[in-house]
């Protein structure tokens, strides 16, 4: 008999019938609906931004909206009448200039090592609104030597509209990068696939990745990796602080061949991807993350998330990052035409 | 090893100075001592914490959890009063010219415990030291109306001031703002680590099982240690040495059976309590095929043995054992699909109680405790060669060894001490699958950890009127090469400010090593216990309390309690995170922090005449702050705990009317629990790398935001007792909730679609969202019959 003794987390699936024992309590439970006990929450200015080196700035405010709040489908109401300003280091001022739908933005390109201080001000009531982040330098990520090894498969359907599939398959992967010494650091880390077809249209995937480094923090979890629809990773220095370090990973990425495609006609390009971010948009992608991955049952048998702001007076993020990407050409996939 | 050697060598060191300290040199006159143990007159029982008192000196003593007491005292003319709850004082008067054994047997008021004498209750009254304890007769527990006619210990002990049940129907247990981790529950002196059967609607003490319960929430004595909040001292009957007598009851959902009785002679009894539940067999017609069947039940087993070797020694040995039960089968074209749950403990004590000589007691104790869950799933097509099985397994056993000593040093000095040694072995989840011959194991391996305990306590009288119980506690834990230990004090003082008035204050620092990985809604069996670790810190706190203590007329105990408490290292889920029953990378799921908490209790209990019972009355806040680099909750701003709630009002009542007819009302008042709701929604930007649809998301401004609404019901039972030629028969007929309250046990926000006509005839899609509030139970009667013979 063969034994096998694996370390991994336990298969999550066998236990998750468990907390139907709590749930058949709530199913046979009386229901009904109650008054909510308190003042309804007043909407509050909500600021989305990602500001990144050498790119122009760009922002978006809307309305929060009470959680009982009957129309859901509604989009959010835009705010089109703020005035909003960034002020830098220097005690350079510039306005942001409304482009429509609450979408606000200037042709100031903030550089590295840059802090930079958002207000807006509200002529309809609602406070003023006031964040800041730093432009982070860019990550020192090392170029992905000769280690980068990816299968590809391709399996031919014959359909008229999905003639074949192609797999690209990567089971280890090493990403060296240095991570600045005596300060603390945070980065997000993305694969993407370039492909680049035969009428020079090009389409960007990002691939799904699995890694048991221990930048990661908790060991890694096939289930919520299947579940778990961000295609990222975030990671902080905690551990690496000042070194060098390399973070394996692993892939499996499948896309379909067009019909108006042939196999050899496209090019395809893997865009390793990492991100030096500031510690609010590191804890704002957690927490985003927790929240739409509530695990089992929902908030039911976990706590509910807390999605992370740093907007003074209202709701949201400003945050910035700097990225280094590298870019690798995959062989061609061969396959009958 | 070599780091096990030092640290050794280090704990021999600091326990010598530790004995030094703890033992104070007394020279004192000549004294002499009368000891012995004192008994219930009709069943030889021994009687836990009962007092002894000398009148003109105003000397007393108490007994110890074994009926044993020692009394020292100068040579003379002395009249001493032997006394205890639910029984008639006796007084001797003699000449104490010499050491001298008495053992004394104490005669019932009367079988339902009409009458009882308060105020000179041993742990609790207003003459002893103790703060924060509380002492519940197993009579009034039995009364308390329960659902579906379940006397339940824990839940009589949920309506006590500064007990919080959490959860509605659930044997949850939060003492004075602490967790549901940080209570010792003992059966006997060993712990019991999970006290659950099914999911937390009932608890695992059987009441017919049980002689008496005592609850420390505060002024912890330093014979008690290892977990921050409560102590919980259970102890089961030893056995009547007169004659066989025992009980059933048959309820809606479970029987009882309890026999106990002398073996041969008095000098050895036994005591024997079963139960049952009969969900799978009510349930079979629902559930079962002749191709499939499922059930489920849980069972208690308990059982004690005692045996009087000579008036110096007694041995007994006790056990426990009770199961949750899951199983489901099906069968199908030759295929069986087997599936079977089991969770549950099992107990086991030996124990050796030696009278030194007059002055001295030893208590010598071996224990085993376990908690387990397994699970297992068959498939076979009928061949032994084809059978494909998964299973998963969890749970803690522990091995120990325990020495108590009671040492009546002089009138003035009532010495405790002891060592204790408990060997932990974690088993953290083990998945076995073995398929077509192949076995696959998924899993950590089990973990081994060591707790040692000393301790000491002196029951000292400050001249006349003030006593004080010096204490202290040193602890270690040895897990995986690292070393942890504790030295904690505890104080507690008394001021008799007039033989009905007393006020007392405490101090106590406690110390805990290990964790239950749990939700706090419900009670899971695959919920487990951890050690502490390199990165997980054991949790402490420090405790204040003190309080005002009135016997009025000898009829009602009243009583104002203050406490204090801080707690650190305390451990929650991060956001987001859930268990389920992997240890796996746990100290990744969870954050530390710090918590305080701090109270009001008033009580006002009534144990004499035909009305007996209590109201209590707690004002509590207790808060959490999570605030470490990487491990913020709440965003490193302060929350209320979970189940923080202003004011609790509790009030239970039992009339005897005559010997027929006894009623018990209970009605409970409470803050609405603290949940967390999402007062906003927001949008959330394009993320590249994101392939979440959704363009909103609920924000929280704030962990336990919400107050839902507040708590209350009333609770009614009746009792009608007749005696037959069987024995004495009890009809016990309750309804809880009994004014359908629909109290909250979960509230959310749900969305409602529907179709409505739109402005050029089609229909269009309109969206509501309620607030939803589900109810667990609304009013629920129930019977049940016992005999007792």
């Amino acid at each position: 008999m063969n034994k096998t003794i694996y370390t991994t987390a336990i298969p999550q699936t066998i236990l998750h019938i468990l907390p139907a024992i709590a749930l058949i309590f709530a199913v046979i439970s009386c229901e009904k609906d109650i008054e909510f006990n308190g003042s309804e929450s007043s909407p509050k200015p909500v600021l989305n931004a990602f500001l990144s080196s050498g790119e122009t700035v760009g922002i978006r405010l809307t309305e929060s909206r009470f959680f009982l709040y009957p129309a859901v489908d509604e989009p959010f109401k835009p705010i089109t009448d703020a005035t909003v300003h960034l002020r830098n280091e220097a005690g350079q001022t510039i306005p942001l200039a409304h482009t429509g739908n609450g979408y606000y933005s200037t042709d100031y390109r903030p550089a590295s090592n840059t802090r930079l201080n958002i207000l807006a001000t509200f002529p309809t009531g609602m406070a003023d609104i006031e964040s800041t982040t730093d432009i982070p330098a860019p990550p020192l990520l090392l170029p992905t030597h000769d280690s980068l090894s990816i299968l590809i498969d391709t399996f031919i359907y014959n359909f008229s509209t999905i003639p074949a599939q192609i797999n690209f398959k990567c089971e280890n992967m090493n990403l060296s990068f240095i991570d600045p010494v005596q300060t603390t650091d945070y980065y997000r880390l993305l694969l993407t696939l370039r492909r680049t077809n035969s009428n020079g249209t090009i389409t960007h995937s990002n691939i799904q990745f699995g890694s048991s480094d221990i930048v990661f923090g908790t060991k890694e979890d096939e289930i919520l990796e299947e579940t778990d629809k961000n295609r990222y990773k975030v990671f902080s220095d905690e551990i690496i602080n000042g070194k060098e370090h390399t973070i394996n990973l692993h892939w499996n990425y499948m896309t379909l061949l067009a019909e108006s495609d042939s196999f050899g006609s496209s090019t395809y390009d893997l865009i390793v991807e990492l991100q030096h971010i500031t510690k609010d948009c590191y804890l704002y992608f957690k927490s985003l993350g927790a929240a739409q991955n509530p695990g089992d049952f929902g908030n039911l048998i976990s706590e509910p998330v807390q999605v992370y702001t740093n907007v003074t007076n209202g709701i949201g993020i400003f945050a910035a990052y700097t990225s280094t990407k590298n870019t690798y050409r995959i062989a061609s996939p061969e396959g009958k035409d | 090893m070599k780091i096990q050697t030092n640290a050794l060598r280090l704990i021999t060191i600091q326990l010598l100075t530790f004995a030094l300290v703890a033992f104070p040199a007394s020279i004192r006159a000549q004294t002499h001592t009368i000891s012995g143990y004192m008994t219930d007159a009709e069943t030889g029982e021994s009687l836990v914490a009962s007092t002894v008192f000398e009148i003109n000196s105003k000397k007393g003593a108490a007994g110890n959890a074994f009926g044993f007491y020692s009394l020292t005292l100068p040579p003379g003319s002395i009249t001493v009063q032997y006394s205890y709850a639910g029984y008639e004082a006796q007084t001797l008067n003699l000449k104490l010219s010499h050491d001298t054994t008495i053992n004394i047997r104490m005669k019932q008021n009367n079988v339902l415990q009409e009458v009882t004498v308060t105020a000179n209750r041993a742990n609790t009254g207003v003459q002893s030291v103790q703060i924060g304890a509380v002492e519940v007769p197993i009579a009034q527990i039995k009364a308390i109306p329960s659902i579906l006619g379940e006397n339940d210990l824990i839940k009589a002990l949920q309506l006590l001031p500064g007990v919080q049940s959490g959860t509605e129907g659930f044997t949850g247990f939060y003492v004075r703002g602490g967790g549901p981790d940080e209570n010792l529950f003992l059966l006997d002196g060993v712990p019991v680590y999970n006290i659950n059967h099914l999911g937390g609607f009932f608890s695992v003490f059987n009441n017919d099982a049980i002689k008496s319960v005592t609850l420390y929430k505060g002024g912890f004595p330093a014979r008690f240690g290892s977990r921050l909040s409560s102590v919980l001292d259970v102890r089961m009957n030893d056995g009547n040495n007169k004659k066989i007598h025992g009980n059933v009851s048959i309820g809606l959902i479970s029987s009882r059976l309890n026999v106990e009785g002398p073996l041969g002679s008095e000098k050895t009894t036994f005591s024997i309590s079963a139960r049952r539940t009969y969900f799978d067999i009510l349930m079979k017609p629902f559930v079962s095929s002749s191709n499939n069947t499922a059930g489920y039940y849980f069972y208690d087993l308990s059982g004690k043995l005692s045996h009087r070797i000579s008036d110096k020694d007694r041995l007994y040995a006790s056990f426990y054992m009770g199961d949750d039960v899951i199983y489901a089968s099906s069968s199908d074209w030759g295929s069986i699909e087997k599936l079977g749950w089991n969770w549950g403990n099992m107990l086991a004590v030996g124990r050796w109680n030696h009278i030194i000589n007059n002055k001295l007691f030893m208590n010598a104790t071996a224990t085993y405790t376990r908690y387990r869950f397994d699970m297992n799933l068959n498939n076979s097509s009928g061949s032994k060669a084809d059978i494909n099985s998964m299973s998963y397994k969890s749970g803690i056993h522990d091995y120990s060894a325990k020495l108590d000593f009671d040492y009546s040093l002089n009138p003035d000095n009532e010495i405790k001490f002891g060592a204790d040694y408990i060997d932990h072995t974690f088993r953290p989840g083990i998945f076995t699958s073995n398929e077509e011959g192949s076995e696959t194991v998924i899993g950590d391996k089990n973990i081994s950890a060591s707790e040692l305990a000393l301790y000491a306590e002196d029951n000292i009288n400050l001249g006349r009127n003030i006593k004080a119980n010096l204490g202290l506690r040193y602890s270690t834990f040895f897990v995986q090469d690292k070393y942890y230990g504790s030295l904690q004090p505890r104080l507690s003082l008394r001021a008799l400010l007039a033989d009905e008035l007393s006020v007392k204050a405490a101090y106590g620092y406690m110390s805990q090593y290990i964790h239950l990985l749990s939700n706090n809604t419900v009670s899971l069996p695959t919920d487990l216990w951890v050690p502490v670790t390199k990165r997980i810190t054991p949790m402490q706190s420090h405790q204040l309390s003190t309080g005002i203590f009135y016997n009025l007329n000898n009829l009602v105990d009243l009583s104002a309690e203050i406490y204090y408490k801080t707690m650190n290292n305390l451990i929650e889920y991060k956001e987001g995170a859930s268990f389920l029953g992997s240890a796996t990378g746990w100290e990744d799921k969870v954050a530390m922090g710090r918590g305080w908490a701090y109270g009001i209790e008033l009580m006002a209990q009534k144990t004499i005449g035909k009305t007996t019972g209590w109201i209590g009355y707690t004002w509590s806040k207790s808060d959490r702050l999570f605030d470490r680099r990487g491990e913020e909750l709440n965003f490193g701003r302060t929350f209320p705990a979970k189940y923080d709630r202003r004011h609790d009002i509790n009030i239970v009542a039992t009339h005897r009317f005559s010997k027929k007819i006894d009623l018990t009302a209970t009605w409970v008042f409470s803050t609405g629990n603290s949940g967390t709701l999402p007062m906003h929604k927001m949008e959330i930007p394009d993320i590249p790398g994101s392939e979440h649809t959704q363009s909103s998301i609920d924000y929280i401004e704030s962990r336990n935001n919400y107050r839902y609404p507040n708590y209350h019901r009333l609770d009614l039972g009746a009792n009608f007792h007749k005696q037959t030629r069987l024995g004495l028969r009890t009809w016990s007929i309750s309804i809880y909730n009994t004014y359908n309250h629909m109290n909250p046990f979960l509230i959310y926000p749900q969305e409602d679609w529907e179709y409505i006509p739109g402005p050029d005839g089609s229909s269009v899609r309109k969206s509501s969202i309620h607030l939803r509030q589900s109810t667990l139970f609304p009013i629920i009667p129930s019977i049940s019959y016992t005999l007792s013979f």
